[in-house]
């Protein structure tokens, strides 16, 4: 067995996973009983700030140097099927709990003003996704996690659908079926290791010994699954359109938490589970990242809309992400990881933005916007530090992340540096577009500028110390990752094993015949 | 001995007294319904570890009999509380119906019992002829004609192909009683005979599951039939079927060519059944049409049945039941006067009534077979043994079904959750229903996460065959 699966039970007297995940869904069952819309408000903000310090311990109690999954707990669930209830985490899935938890209260203060229409149902949905999205990093059987996976589509689907933008419905619509259509690869490939392992426990799975085909076919059939979530060019299209179409919360959940399951599941999964399958197509994820980058910054740069302009940066910044894993090198995996927190928290303030200008001229164009931000010296204050960091600057959180995804390029090849870096030109090209633009720009109607309020400072004030913190000490998030992702550098095997071209021709030979 | 057949007894006497009310012209029958439909299922609790044959062996009261009968029993229980007020039906026939109903359930509880193929043969059609005159029954004029002739002259064929088939495999292993085939199954695996035999007894039970291809009826009957009436008849014997394709077929999977027809016809009914259903504006004829495709997954479990599959099958019968009947208790409330349910009546359900809108999410949910719903679970089971037992693509087209299948049930999700005006006048339902609607809706909800015990229950009914 790797000291990967190991399972170390918690210090904890009390199961802290399960807390995290059940006090929002019980918060949401229990906002069925309060009537009043500013009490129902109150009530979700207070249990997913209770969620978030629950959330703390396990930063206090989680030992770095350890490999394996701490806090676990395990309980029968449906034994003959080999199904249980196994949760735990390590040091790729530590950070995104946490920033799920932090993002919580997050969503809940942007959605105060702007949700004015059943308002109790739009809070049980947000209590519910958070829940549901925690669930999701720290579920260890692969039923489990599928079952999270899914689950998390309703509310999401709600959300958008009922407090939405103008086309909403079909944003929503579009989600849903993008995301079930990938994640019916995903319980293809879910079963098939069900097959092969004869349970659903991921640390059982860690054990087996797949065959070039099985190992190839499970590969493809959980990137597609996640390629969807992160989303990789060409699956990217849902991803403007649910961004435009979603409420502020929508947004914010979306771009912090909701895009990082992909590039979770691609680290955990695929990595580990089919490794000489992940050496052999690592240099067709690279290309399909140098191709998000790119095609997704300069989509960017050419957008009037400034919610479509972030949610392309998105899938250019994802790209980067997708580019560290892929370089399978420790840098490129470090950065990954660093860049997922970064982007949750940076991408995430520049929706909260978006969603407050959207608040106050009811326009997502730039044209309109532009030149409020001279008058609302509060809100550029966070615009200007939100937007350095999504363009990397010294000193900010992505550059860091940034900056070891790059190494981790240049490590793999020169060459593939040389593609990337204009990449990380144009995100400073169209960040500081979209700056100039709401700051100096000419056009916008100075009478509804209106400075941002305290409850706005209390969103947007988290995030931003987070980004600075991270972006002069990212020591303590590195130090919690590194043993896993060592660990998960040795399992892959030196050399390509397999011949991709071959095997598929094989396989359609086989199909054919 | 007689504690084994109490839930037929009962229901005998509920058949008599609903015919003796009709006699007389008393209105007032429901509450005896439920209290019928009440002691009959509480009955199967004292009978589910009774083991009796009667009639020389023709009918057996095993673990498996009585895990059905219990379905059936509460099914009745649950159609005649959510048809209630019969909206749709001629009042005039009040009695009838439930007599009629009753006798219907009676000859389903023969059909879950029988080893023998004549007794199995007869409790059909006791339970088919009952629900043809019902769902003629449908208040003022309307198309029922047309969906009664289509659903009896399909009935007819499909009997009449079943009856044939049996004679074959009378002539192939020279008896109707199970005690005798199964033995003589082995030396006639290749036999051409028994095999024909054995496909032409499968047209009966595809008919009765609205499977692909004898699911012509379905749609017709569905729509034309009045909506309490289309409730019995989507639940109850679907859940005869399953048995039957359990009891019986399973007997026979050993055969020649068997695997084959039965994986083309369960991926065609999968997949036709959703295609169709995506064109549906209709409420009853898209779960007529999304019957069809829940037929063709619950076929799948007799590809694996030493791997778990028969009990899947058990497990994903047992829910659609429910699903089923959940389904329904909507349909019934949002009926109009009118002879069709427009998906249109769903708008701004939200509004006019949370608890059903709620459950009705969790209903469809579960039909589209997405997590954590009890749909899903079944599904889930049904790939896993499927795919332990070596094949690959049914596995696939059910799972590709099921990403066709969440189109037109998350449409009619998003009709009842997300349109509609904020001032809708509220639905006016009968005060059990809304308790009802929750408590079947946090049923699905936990067969979904925690179907261990109906597993264990349908393993155990597996296991007594």
């Amino acid at each position: 067995m790797t000291p990967l699966a190991t399972l170390h039970h918690s210090t904890l007297s009390y199961p802290v996973l399960s807390l995290i995940i059940f006090l929002p869904v019980i918060g949401a069952a229990l906002l069925a009983l309060i009537k009043d819309e500013e009490q129902s408000r109150w009530f979700s903000l207070i249990i997913l700030t209770l969620t978030f310090f629950f959330s703390l311990p396990l930063l206090g109690h989680f030992q770095a140097d350890v490999l394996g999954f701490q806090f676990v707990e395990q309980h029968a669930w449906i034994p003959g099927y080999g199904m249980s209830y196994l949760l735990g985490v390590d040091g790729i899935s530590l950070p995104l709990v946490l920033l799920t938890t932090f993002v919580g209260p997050v969503t809940v203060l942007c959605s105060w003003r702007y949700i004015t229409h059943r308002v109790r149902e739009c809070m049980a949905r947000l209590l519910l996704t958070q829940g549901i999205l925690t669930g999701v990093f720290v579920a260890l059987d692969m039923v489990l996690f599928y079952f999270f996976w899914e689950a998390m589509l309703v509310p999401m689907f709600l959300l958008i659908a009922i407090w939405g933008g103008p086309r909403r419905k079909y944003a929503a619509v579009k989600f849903v079926l993008y995301t079930l259509a990938g994640s019916i690869f995903l319980l293809l490939a879910i079963v098939g290791l069900y097959v092969k392992a004869g349970s659903f426990s991921y640390p059982v799975m860690l054990g087996l010994h797949l065959p070039p085909t099985w190992q190839f076919w499970i590969f493809m059939a959980l990137l597609i699954g996640f390629a969807v979530k992160i989303p990789m060019v060409p699956l990217h299209t849902w991803l403007p359109a649910a961004h435009v179409e979603a409420p502020t919360a929508g947004s914010v959940i979306l771009a912090s938490v909701l895009l990082k399951m992909g590039t979770y599941g691609l680290l955990r999964f695929n990595l580990t589970l089919a490794p000489a399958a992940s050496v052999s197509l690592a240099p067709y994820l690279i290309v399909f990242s140098v191709i998000a980058i790119l095609y997704g910054g300069l989509l960017s740069l050419a957008q009037q809309d400034i919610k479509k302009l972030i949610a392309y940066s998105s899938v250019s910044h994802m790209g980067f992400v997708t580019l560290g894993i892929s370089v399978l090198n420790i840098q490129g995996f470090q950065g990954a990881v660093l860049q997922m927190i970064n982007h949750g928290l940076t991408t995430g303030g520049l929706f909260l933005l978006a969603g407050m200008l959207y608040e106050r001229t009811h326009s997502r164009e730039l044209s309109v916007n532009a030149g409020l931000g001279r008058l609302m010296p509060g809100f550029v204050f966070f615009l200007g530090l939100y937007s350095l960091s999504s363009l990397a600057f010294p000193g900010t959180a992505s550059f860091v992340g940034e900056f070891l995804c790059l190494s981790g390029a240049f490590k793999h090849s020169m060459r593939l540096g040389a593609w990337v870096i204009p990449g990380a030109l144009i995100a400073a090209a169209y960040m500081f577009r979209m700056f100039l633009t709401v700051t100096w720009g000419k056009g916008g109607d100075p009478k509804l500028a209106r400075d941002i309020n305290l409850r706005e400072w209390a969103s947007l004030l988290p995030p931003a110390l987070l980004v600075v913190l991270f972006g002069f000490y990212p020591a303590p998030i590195l130090k919690i990752m590194n043993p896993v992702l060592e660990a998960i550098i040795t399992r892959l095997p030196m050399e390509k094993s397999f011949d991709v071209a071959a095997l598929i021709s094989h396989s359609l030979h086989g199909l054919l015949n | 001995m007689f504690n084994g057949i109490l839930p037929e007894i009962i229901i005998s006497i509920a058949a008599l007294f609903f015919f003796v009310c009709a006699l007389f012209d008393y209105k007032k029958i429901f509450p005896w319904a439920v209290g019928f439909g009440v002691a009959a299922t509480l009955a199967n609790l004292v009978s589910l570890h009774e083991q009796h044959s009667f009639f020389h062996g023709a009918f057996m009261v095993d673990g498996f009999s009585r895990f059905f009968s219990f379905l059936i029993c509460a099914s009745f229980l649950l159609a005649c509380v959510i048809a209630g007020r019969l909206r749709q039906t001629d009042q005039e026939k009040i009695g009838e119906f439930f007599f009629f109903v009753a006798i219907g359930t009676l000859g389903l509880l023969i059909v879950t019992g029988a080893t023998e193929l004549l007794t199995l043969f007869i409790g059909l059609e006791i339970s088919s002829y009952p629900l043809f005159i019902v769902a003629s029954y449908r208040k003022g004029l309307g198309f029922q004609f047309e969906s009664v002739a289509k659903y009896m002259v399909f009935g007819a064929v499909s009997m009449a192909f079943m009856l044939y088939g049996i004679t074959y495999m009378y002539g192939a292993f020279g008896s109707t009683f199970f005690a005798d085939i199964i033995p003589a199954i082995p030396n006639h695996l290749d036999d051409p005979m028994a095999i024909l035999g054995v496909i032409l007894f499968m047209a009966g039970l595809l008919y009765k599951l609205a499977a692909f291809p004898f699911h012509f009826w379905a749609p017709d009957v569905y729509a034309g039939a009045a909506v309490e009436v289309v409730a019995f008849i989507a639940a109850l014997p679907k859940l005869a079927a399953v048995a039957l394709l359990v009891r019986v077929s399973s007997m026979f999977m050993g055969m020649d060519g068997l695997v084959p027809v039965l994986t083309i016809l369960s991926i065609l009914s999968m997949t036709l059944g959703n295609l169709m259903a995506l064109a549906q504006n209709e409420l009853k004829r898209l779960l007529a049409y999304s019957a069809v495709s829940h037929a063709g997954y619950i076929m799948l479990g007799l590809l694996a049945p030493g791997e778990g599959g028969l009990q899947a099958a058990l497990f994903y019968g047992a829910v659609y039941a429910l699903m089923t009947l959940a389904a329904f208790l909507i349909a019934i409330e949002v009926a109009g006067d009118e002879h069709d349910i427009p998906l249109e009546n769903l708008r701004g359900l939200w509004k006019r009534s949370p608890s059903l809108a709620i459950m009705l999410a969790v209903t469809f949910i579960s039909l589209a077979g997405l997590p954590p719903m009890a749909g899903f679970t079944g599904k889930l089971f049904l790939i896993m043994s499927v795919w332990k037992a070596g094949y690959f693509w049914p596995v696939l087209a059910a799972v590709l079904n099921t990403l066709l299948g969440s189109f037109y049930y998350l449409r009619v999700i998003k009709i009842s959750l997300v349109g509609g005006k904020e001032e809708e006048e509220p639905l006016v339902v009968p005060v059990y229903i809304r308790p009802l609607a929750v408590v079947l809706g946090l049923l699905i909800l936990f067969l979904g996460l925690m179907p261990g015990s109906l597993l264990n229950l349908a393993g155990a009914a597996i296991a007594s065959l």
